[in-house]
């Protein structure tokens, strides 16, 4: 059985990127100019987006949540246009359907009125001329979480919002569920038919982590004559939820929708949906940076990185969406270069030290906003229950660290456990983010660097990862890792890594500051 | 007469420019660390790894282009003298680090007499002239 599901899901995934016509005639709709490939496209594959064997019958043998199918009914004017992290395109259109689904978390059909939207998403396949269609819901807790269609969209969820996100298949599948807090991510949630509770007793004892169930109840809401509308059971689904405990901790198991599946560990779901970032760090750059034209021209070298990309989008001034903030502030001649802080309302903000920016060159400064927002992104991974781009397995690796539980609003007690975790987890990355960045953003830079360390023998060949590796410790004094390399003592004329960290060190202070001038 | 004379005297004094650097002694002679980056023209770099506030403290004189190769002069050191020097020995806080050395106000260049010249005893040899290295200074800031 669960062959033929596999089958049947590789089948979906081919017959959604068939191309029949690939003519697409530019018509009247021209006015939505980006929408009109989507649409032309939908209306030539939309019989064939649909599991042969879906039918009405919202369950099968498979454990999953499967909805009634509903023809859907895009309303072409009402679209968001965006980009996944990955560079991937993406149309987000309104349902204009009056079949909705609302789970009981939200009560009942006041619901809609308080804001529910149902969108569907296209995801342009990156090499064909097809899409991935899926189905997001947006359930909000309360009225206070009401938006309209336009405040909303899956990769802009602003900090006030709180509620539910589900994905489904065109055809009604759940794949996941992301529950929001002010705008942040604190866990997700795959749907089984039957309880979870007991079935993983095993792994849980070992795991430090309290998971608890959720019990769904799914209604279909039909608008019938616009706004009276008729309440209809549907089915009942089990969700396991895992919060952190003091000393201990680890991922909840959920993940972000993956491309290899096996998002649900426990239940039988071998549908194999496109992959689809888990929402993350949306941060608003600041004035102070938008009008500082040498922070705000290496802000936007670093937007180019893949590592940055996966941890991170960037928005506008004022732009509400944000869950983080970049600035420059003033932290002191002694004070430094960076901090990185939670504040009261969930916001993360990243500061950058504008008083010794002029001594500073671009790479080194490329260095502390990259360290600062590692810094963001634990902060966020931590409120999502260990879920980040940043590291498969961080709440494992980053348990071996926690002595201050985060929530804490002193950035500095919290500090010594992320720069552990950074100085072993995460230098190998965030060194090759910060060499990819010098080499293909500061390409000159990187070429006078690569002179340099060759004319003074410190790498024959080339600069090597090692030398990026050496400017990212300065951020890292306060660790057991840093003090154990100071430790590592060699014999003249070898370099002991100490001596080549204070080397590079000095390196970085001859590279140049012109970015934006 | 001589009222215009003392006049245009004190007036020449106050001409006189005030130097655009800054001269910094290396004097902790036993934790200063030089390190060759070449020979011709000398290129180096200074550890003053001081393991209190003050860190590790960075020294050099060395360039990523040629065309930007710091400066370097000559002086007796009766001449560095009269040039109100800084002793790094004086420098005792990380502040003080950053205020009088790495972003003085004035933004005056940094020109320092090696420690191997100052520790030598060659400063007490009348007219031995010293060769001063001009520098860029790293403090190491949390972050
Ligand atoms: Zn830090």
């Amino acid at each position: 059985m669960r062959l033929l599901f596999f089958m049947i899901a590789a089948n979906f995934m081919i017959t959604s990127c068939i191309n029949e016509e690939p003519d697409i005639p530019l018509d009247e709709f021209s006015k939505n100019k980006e929408t009109v490939l989507v649409k032309n496209w939908f209306n030539d594959n939309k019989t064939t987006l649909r599991l042969p064997m879906g039918g009405t019958n919202f369950r099968t043998e498979s454990q999953e949540l499967i909805l009634p199918f509903f023809e859907k009914e895009p309303d072409w004017n009402k679209f968001h246009h965006y980009y996944f992290p990955d560079g991937r395109e993406v149309f987000e259109i309104n349902l204009d359907n009056d079949e909705f689904y609302i789970p009981s978390s939200s009560e009942d059909e006041n619901t809609l009125k308080n804001g529910a939207i149902q969108n569907i998403m296209f995801v342009k396949d990156p090499l064909e001329e097809c899409f991935d269609p899926l189905i997001v819901r947006y359930f909000p807790d309360d009225a206070s979480s009401a938006r309209d269609f336009n405040d909303l969209y899956y990769l802009a969820i602003d900090e006030k919002w709180s509620g539910w996100i589900d994905l489904f298949s065109y055809d009604e599948h759940h794949l996941i569920g992301f529950r929001i807090d002010q705008g942040t991510k604190v866990s997700s949630r795959t749907l089984s038919q039957e309880s979870q509770l007991g079935s993983e007793s095993s792994s849980s004892a070992k795991m430090v982590y309290e998971c608890t169930e959720t019990i769904t109840d799914w209604y279909q809401i039909t608008t019938v004559a616009g706004s009276s509308s008729s309440l209809e059971y549907l089915d009942t689904t089990f969700s396991k939820e895992c919060e952190w405990v003091d000393m201990g901790g680890g991922p909840t198991g959920d993940g972000v929708v993956g491309g290899g599946g096996g998002s649900s560990p426990s239940g039988p779901n071998p549908y194999i949906p496109p992959v689809i970032p888990a929402p993350k760090l949306i941060i608003e750059i600041d004035l102070t940076v938008a009008k500082h034209p040498r922070v705000n021209c290496i802000v936007g070298k670093l937007q180019m990185s893949d590592f940055v990309q996966g941890i991170a989008s960037f928005v506008k001034t004022g732009d509400l969406t944000r869950n983080s903030v970049i600035k420059l502030g003033s932290l002191g001649i002694n004070g430094p270069n960076g901090h990185t802080k939670m504040k009261s309302g969930g916001i993360i903000e990243i500061t950058i030290n504008r008083d010794n920016l002029d001594k500073r060159s671009d790479l080194v400064i490329a260095r502390t906003i990259l360290h600062e927002l590692t810094h963001a992104e634990i902060y966020a991974a931590l409120k999502a229950n260990g879920e980040t781009a940043l590291d498969g397995d961080f709440g494992k690796n980053f348990d071996k660290f926690i002595n201050v539980f985060y929530g804490s609003d002193d950035f500095n007690l919290g500090g010594d456990q992320h720069h552990r975790y950074m100085a072993e987890n995460l230098m190998g990355k965030m060194s090759e983010a910060l060499m990819n960045i010098h080499n293909y953003q500061f390409p000159q830079d990187y070429q006078s660097l690569n002179d340099l360390v060759k004319r003074n023998g410190d790498y024959p060949n080339g600069v090597t990862v090692e030398f990026y590796k050496n400017i990212f410790w300065s951020g890292f004094k306060d660790t057991f890792a840093f003090a154990q390399m100071e430790e590592i003592k060699t014999n003249f004329p070898i370099s002991s890594p100490y001596e080549k960290f204070a080397r590079d060190q000095y390196t970085s202070t001859l590279l140049t500051k012109t970015c934006g001038n | 007469m001589w009222q215009l004379i003392v006049f245009i005297q004190i007036w020449f004094l106050l001409q006189l420019p005030t130097p655009d650097y800054v001269v910094l002694i290396i004097n902790d002679c036993k934790l200063a660390k030089y390190v060759s980056r070449g020979e011709s023209p000398e290129r180096f770099f200074i550890t003053l790894d001081y393991k209190d506030e003050r860190k590790l403290i960075l020294v050099g004189h060395d360039y990523l282009d040629q065309t930007d190769m710091p400066s370097t002069m000559s002086m007796s050191f009766a001449e560095i003298q009269q040039r109100d020097p800084l002793y790094t020995s004086d420098l005792k806080t990380f502040e003080a680090w950053a205020n009088q050395v790495a972003y003085r106000k004035d933004e005056k260049k940094i020109f320092i007499l090696l420690s191997k010249d100052y520790c030598s005893g060659n400063r007490f040899i009348t007219n031995q002239q010293f060769t001063l290295y001009e520098v860029n200074v790293l403090l190491q800031h949390d972050e």
